[in-house]
């Protein structure tokens, strides 16, 4: 079965499908457009859905385990300690410009280390006041969706993340 | 802002000169830009891999803008000067820019632009201490 964190293409689990086991979804592979479609899922609550690796051939059926995002890998309160944990870095970062130094502050690794789930929280906090989260961002999904004129451009960076987790799911319309 | 990030800093040496943003940081503003936040390999005055965060990182980027080291933070007339900080060779932390008056001003990270007396009035806290003095000859308006 691919990683969860291999690739990140999450969509909420807005149907239930019974036929599949509990907490996980099943994506069908299309060589066609290059890209995972959902079949089904079987999750609760806020879940999103990463699919993995590129699949090996059209058809190709893969079962993933769903990501809550109420439910990081040790099955703490991610939002919570998203909302702490945010808290810390900024208060710890305020003052500071260079980029990899406030990425290096531990709120900062902790936060990435909370996985694929706290991407739409960060989405939402980036979407709400613009700040310095592309590092965590690009570490966890393995995207730069910013494109070479907005560089730099704080707020146009955050449009650019917001955009691509509107177009992934994980960012409310 | 003042207390552990600052302790050098006091009501009499430092003014408020603009709101919190975090449009731009220090270096962005210590090269006379609000557009940006600078940083290397995103937003950088030349092409650098993006985990080049240390001094001399930053002194290439000033020396690229022009800048040459320098000996002091004395004003010199017909120059401008910025001070770049770090707390080791590690990270850059800071670059303050001499204003006209002899002054300096810094961009607090995603904080407020402040007027202070001196260079050492931001340091011996978060940004370490100043570790190197540029200066470049101030450009003559187009004509």
């Amino acid at each position: 079965m691919p990683s969860p964190t291999a690739g990140l293409d999450p969509r909420p689990c807005e149907k239930v499908t019974p036929n599949i086991p509990t907490g996980q979804s099943q994506w069908r592979w299309s060589a066609a457009i290059g890209q995972w479609n959902l079949v089904g899922c079987n999750c609760s609550g806020e879940s999103v859905i990463p699919p993995g690796v590129p699949g090996t051939y059209d058809g190709q059926l893969e079962f993933m385990e769903c990501v809550s995002i109420n439910s990081g890998t040790d099955g703490t309160d991610v939002r919570g300690q998203f909302a702490r944990l945010a808290a810390e870095w900024k208060a710890q970062s305020r003052y500071m410009s260079n980029t990899a130094q406030m990425a290096m502050l531990r709120p900062y690794q902790r936060i990435i280390g909370l996985g694929p789930a706290v991407v739409p929280l960060i989405l939402a906090e980036l979407d709400r006041e613009p700040n310095q989260w592309f590092w965590a961002l690009e570490a966890i999904t393995g995207e730069d969706p910013v494109p070479p004129y907005a560089s730099g451009r704080v707020r146009e960076m955050a449009r650019a993340w917001v955009d691509w987790g509107r177009a992934h799911g994980l960012v409310s319309s | 802002m003042m207390g552990p990030a600052f302790p050098r800093l006091t009501p009499a040496n430092h003014r408020v000169t603009s709101p919190a943003t975090t449009d731009y940081n220090c270096i962005a503003w210590a090269a006379g830009d609000t557009a940006h936040w600078w940083e290397p390999g995103r937003f950088w005055p030349l092409s650098v891999g993006r985990d080049e965060f240390g001094v001399g990182a930053l002194e290439t980027a000033f020396r690229h803008l022009g800048f040459e080291p320098c000996e002091s933070e004395a004003p010199e007339p017909g120059f401008e000067k910025v001070a770049l900080y770090a707390e080791s060779a590690l990270h850059y932390t800071h670059a303050a820019r001499q204003l006209a008056t002899g002054l300096w001003t810094s961009k607090l990270g995603g904080a407020e632009d402040i007027e202070h007396d001196s260079p050492d009035d931001v340091a011996g806290g978060v940004y370490g201490e100043v570790v190197q003095f540029m200066k470049r000859p101030i450009r003559s308006p187009a004509t």
